[in-house]
């Protein structure tokens, strides 16, 4: 330990001993006993460590934090194991199925299968987002077609409107 | 560890009684707001639960991982929030003792403003350092391993750090 080393140690750790390096410590234990510099060292660095420690910190109630995260846990382990045995439960014959109440038990299956919490069934959501778009797609096809369609049979009977109006033209000149 | 990772309350329950009040004050100091904290430590602990499985005890140890954790969503906090310096908080304060002079509380409040101030003005790495080794009382290494850097680059991180602190904080009454 020299005096370099231990001006580094002791304005970067601070005075306490505790603060220093392991390997360090007893060497610099030693050194400050030896040297008055380094005495010097520690006391102007000691001002500043009193002056921290008067930074004190009031924490919440840590109890009531562990609490609530210990009951968020269960209750996404409770969706997890709910989510396993829906899984599980495909193999079900369907007349029991029947039995239950089908219109929550389809909607708390779909949202179940469309958010995940396992990473890996994140193609799910990703379909879920793309079927409207499939949707969309097919509807707005269909629709062009029904749309093409009216135009042939309008432009049919604008055919046959020009048709009816040359001929009442023709007939009234036949009249006069 | 590795029942958590097999989804044990009981494990999760043990691992938040060791790691919660240590990594909370670490919050609590770094973002100068107890309720904040408070989210943030909900945050880091739900990390835990979801993303325990990540979690390899070759590369770091548990206790270096959720600091870790912490120190990247107080950093995110701050760049989302944009709230790095006087932040008002009295709730940091702690509790003065019972029978304490009016004068001396007063001073003693005075004192603490000025270190939480003095603290607000350091760089995010720097006050981390400084909280993790003066006042978490955390060794060395584990500091650096947390920031992800050397030991002498931590070693110049806090001397910097004080040197600041010395700058801000007015002269001390010996």
């Amino acid at each position: 330990m020299n005096l370099a080393r231990f001006t580094q140690i002791v304005s970067a750790y601070g005075s306490k001993p505790t603060a220093w390096p392991e390997a360090e410590r007893s060497a610099a234990e030693v050194f400050v006993t030896t040297n008055p510099n380094a005495k010097i060292l520690l006391h102007k660095e000691s001002l500043l460590d009193n002056q921290l420690d008067g930074y004190l910190v009031k924490q919440n109630n840590i109890a009531g934090l562990q609490s609530s995260l210990l009951s968020s846990s269960k209750s996404r382990q409770q969706t997890l194991n709910t989510d396993k045995r829906k899984t599980e439960s495909t193999t079900i014959d369907p007349e029991d199925a029947i039995e239950e109440n089908e219109t929550p038990r389809f909607i708390d299956i779909l949202i179940q299968w469309v958010l995940p919490l396992q990473p890996r069934f994140i193609w799910r959501p990703i379909i879920a987002a793309c079927c409207p778009l499939v949707i969309g797609t097919l509807l707005g096809a269909a629709i062009d077609l029904q749309q093409d369609t009216e135009m042939y049979s309008s432009t049919d009977s604008w055919d046959d409107e020009l048709a009816l109006m040359f001929y009442i033209d023709s007939s009234e000149m036949a009249h006069e | 560890m590795i029942q958590l990772q097999a989804g044990s309350i009981q494990a999760y329950q043990q691992l938040l009684d060791k790691h919660l009040p240590l990594i909370n004050r670490y919050i609590i100091r770094m973002l100068d707001n107890a309720n904040e904290a408070d989210d943030i430590t909900q945050e880091v602990f739900i990390r835990l639960w979801q993303k325990a499985q990540r979690f390899d005890p070759r590369v770091a140890r548990l206790s270096t991982w959720l600091h870790q954790i912490a120190h990247n969503l107080c950093i995110d906090h701050f760049r989302k929030n944009k709230i790095d310096q006087g932040n008002e908080d009295s709730n940091l304060l702690e509790d003065m003792p019972g029978g304490c002079e009016p004068q001396t509380a007063l001073l003693q409040q005075r004192q603490h403003l000025n270190i939480k101030q003095a603290m607000n003005y350091l760089p995010e790495r720097q006050r981390s350092a400084i909280i993790m080794c003066h006042y978490q009382g955390l060794s060395n290494k584990f500091a650096a391993e947390v920031l992800e850097i050397s030991v002498v680059a931590l070693e110049s991180l806090l001397s910097r750090a004080r040197k600041k602190l010395r700058e801000n904080l007015p002269a001390p009454t010996e």
